[in-house]
């Protein structure tokens, strides 16, 4: 019976090939990132002027930048932190998402509306603009949070990264929102929801532990989706140079830096492609994975 | 008496479809129960019932609003009630049970946490000795293996299986009543029988107080002290059980009874032995219920009444409810013993 649908979901997940090989690729590069990291930590702001814009050579495989510092090294780093940025992004819009559709779906009403038509004006905003402000406005902010000690809270590095992760989490929620309301609408109505208020359990109760585990699936579909778009938009943001600041490094930043060496004159293509091929592939795969997971979910509800 | 309810009227909204305005659902509804005792309200579909159930629990749906009336239930008012208050009465002293035991578990939660969730929430029970506690609970309502169905989902459950969950986790904190809509409507016959006789044995065991919605008369006849017979929205007789049903005294009770298959006079119905076809057909009861927006005036049932259809005061005047002794008949022309007979 080849047609027969497994019925576990990890059975109909195991037989989405790409999903499969493509979660492999992104276990494998998330594992190298991130063990790699306490060398590239170092490595990747290692400045060596005599050896600037090298093309890959066995000391430096794959080449080095316009300050010789080494591209694997800056690579692997840029890695880990356009991933970790994509999964913080991807877990604010699930959080905020999460919690704003499962309230307005439950209290329903003028409630409901209300907090859906504030949604929707959010939605009609350009996604583009909303993350600048945020940005900008969110980072001046933190970037003068203090210690009592005087110190600063956060490195201006770092107060890029988290005002971008919580800038992209907090424009990407819209969509989570919506699907979590549509699906709490429905569930709400459901007999075993009764049967939980027939016992005498708190709203919260009954939201959290009865409801929301029945939208685990397109939860975790938004998520994963979720990660690839962060990233992009991370990189799109830096690619514009109002994203990530140097000399903190991501897949987007990298290969800013390379296109702005592009030149009629050389080619320093290891500064373009390097970057640019790690994020497309990363990208690609995660929305595979994301499909794939759809897929295996969906085939439950069909017949 | 453990609960009284006195003129319950609860009314649902205009619905937009059609323009109707608002409907009484439940129009004056007046019953009680005794500790340890089993109540039943029997009505066709759309009399009400599971709505005088669901406002009884407080649990209507946003459509429907509770308009008068008292429910005093363990000397407390639970019409004022604040949802608070009405949060350690339900699953505590009063629990609920539903028709569907495929739909009121839910899905991707075990049984055994379902069973165990009262117990932490009322109880303030750990998981383990919440757990232990479920697994006796399910021991207790007759699931086999208990140990292992505490960590099943409710897929891995038959139908029989799953409405003794809902029993379980109904029962769990001990209530005192337990009001049942339909729980062996959605089963087999043998099921069914398995599924009342452990009720039976928990009110037994338990003194629990029963309050059973069917429409069932057989069920009731089996089950219950006191029958309230429902139509559209109205109590239209109640009493003892065996004297209701083997006297009935108003007209839709008895067509009730007429509707059964080897009830009272199958002689007359031709009952023919196994194999033989049947010479006469079941007699069914004119017409349709009464839809709560369009309610015909006077007596709600007159048009499908076999003694009153063309009777004036009936077509004319809604019947006050008379009480005589433990039974009360709301009917202008209440059948007397003779009449009953005539009428079977």
């Amino acid at each position: 019976m080849r047609n027969h649908s497994p019925r576990t979901f990890w059975g109909r997940f195991r037989r989405e090939r790409l999903a499969v090989l493509s979660l492999a690729f992104l276990v494998a590069v998330l594992l190298i990132c991130a063990t790699t990291l306490p060398f590239t930590w170092s490595r990747m702001r290692a400045q060596n002027l005599a050896d600037a814009r090298q093309p890959p050579t066995w000391s430096h495989p794959l080449g080095t930048d316009e300050l010789g510092r080494d591209m694997l090294a800056r690579t692997l780093y840029g890695g880990a932190i356009s991933l970790s940025l994509g999964l913080l992004a991807a877990a604010v819009a699930v959080a905020i998402g999460t919690t704003y559709g499962a309230i307005a779906g439950y209290v329903g009403g003028r409630v409901d509306a209300l907090m859906m038509r504030l949604v929707d004006v959010i939605y009609a905003l350009p996604t583009l603009l909303l993350l600048m402000l945020l940005t900008v406005s969110l980072g001046a902010r933190l970037e003068q949070l203090r210690w009592p000690s005087g110190a600063p809270v956060l490195g201006a590095e770092w107060v890029r990264f988290a005002v971008m992760a919580v800038a992209i989490g907090g424009v990407s929620w819209l969509t989570v929102a919506r699907v979590v309301r549509g699906q709490v609408l429905s569930l709400r109505e459901q007999p075993f929801v009764e049967a939980a208020r027939a016992l005498g359990l708190p709203t919260w109760r009954i939201l959290w532990r009865h409801i929301l585990p029945n939208l685990a699936g397109p939860i975790i579909v938004f998520a994963t989706l979720a990660v690839p778009q962060a990233i992009l938009q991370e990189s799109f943001l830096s690619f514009l140079g109002v994203g990530v600041q140097p000399p903190q490094a991501t897949w987007g930043l990298l290969a800013s830096d390379g296109v702005r060496l592009l030149n009629p004159v050389r080619f320093y293509w290891w500064l373009v492609v390097v970057p640019g091929l790690a994020l497309s592939l990363t990208l690609l795969a995660l929305n595979f994975v994301g499909d794939g997971l759809r897929d295996a979910l969906s085939e439950r509800k069909g017949i | 008496m453990l609960l009284t309810i006195e003129n319950l009227r609860t009314v649902i909204a205009a619905t937009g479809v059609d323009g109707d305005g608002p409907a009484a659902v439940v129009d004056g509804v007046s019953l009680s129960l005794a500790a340890g005792g089993t109540a039943a309200l029997v009505g066709e579909s759309g009399s009400g019932k599971t709505l005088t159930a669901l406002s009884i629990m407080r649990l209507l749906p946003e459509s429907a609003r509770l308009a008068s009336g008292r429910v005093i239930f363990e000397g407390r008012d639970l019409v004022t009630a604040t949802e608070a208050e009405l949060r350690r009465i339900r699953g505590v002293r009063a629990a609920m049970i539903f028709q569907e035991p495929m739909t009121s578990l839910n899905p991707v939660l075990t049984v055994g946490f379902q069973i165990a969730e009262p117990l932490r929430v009322h109880r303030g029970m750990s998981r383990p000795a919440a757990r232990r506690e479920a697994i006796e609970l399910l021991r207790r309502v007759g699931i086999p293996a208990p140990q292992r169905r505490v960590d099943a989902h409710p897929h891995e459950l038959s139908g029989g299986m799953r409405q003794r969950a809902m029993i379980a986790m109904a029962l769990a904190c001990r209530p005192a009543l337990l009001v049942a809509d339909e729980p062996t409507t959605a089963l087999d016959a043998t099921v069914q029988a398995q599924i009342m006789a452990l009720l039976g044995e928990l009110r037994r065991q338990t003194g629990l107080a029963l309050l059973l919605i069917t429409h069932d008369l057989r069920l009731v006849a089996r089950v219950a002290d006191d029958v309230h017979i429902m139509y559209a929205g109205r109590i239209v007789e109640s009493g003892p059980v065996a004297e209701v049903l083997g006297a009935p005294r108003h007209p839709y009770t008895a067509a009730l009874l007429r509707t059964l298959p080897g009830w009272g006079g199958d002689a007359a119905r031709g009952n023919a032995p196994l194999g033989e076809p049947r010479r006469a057909r079941l007699p069914v009861i004119p017409g349709e219920p009464a839809h709560a927006h369009r309610r015909p005036g006077g007596c709600a049932f007159h048009p499908r009444c076999e003694v009153g259809k063309d009777d004036a005061r009936c077509r004319a005047e809604v019947p006050p409810v008379e009480r005589r002794g433990a039974r009360s008949c709301a009917c202008f022309k209440e059948l007397s013993s003779e009449r009953v007979g005539a009428l079977v």
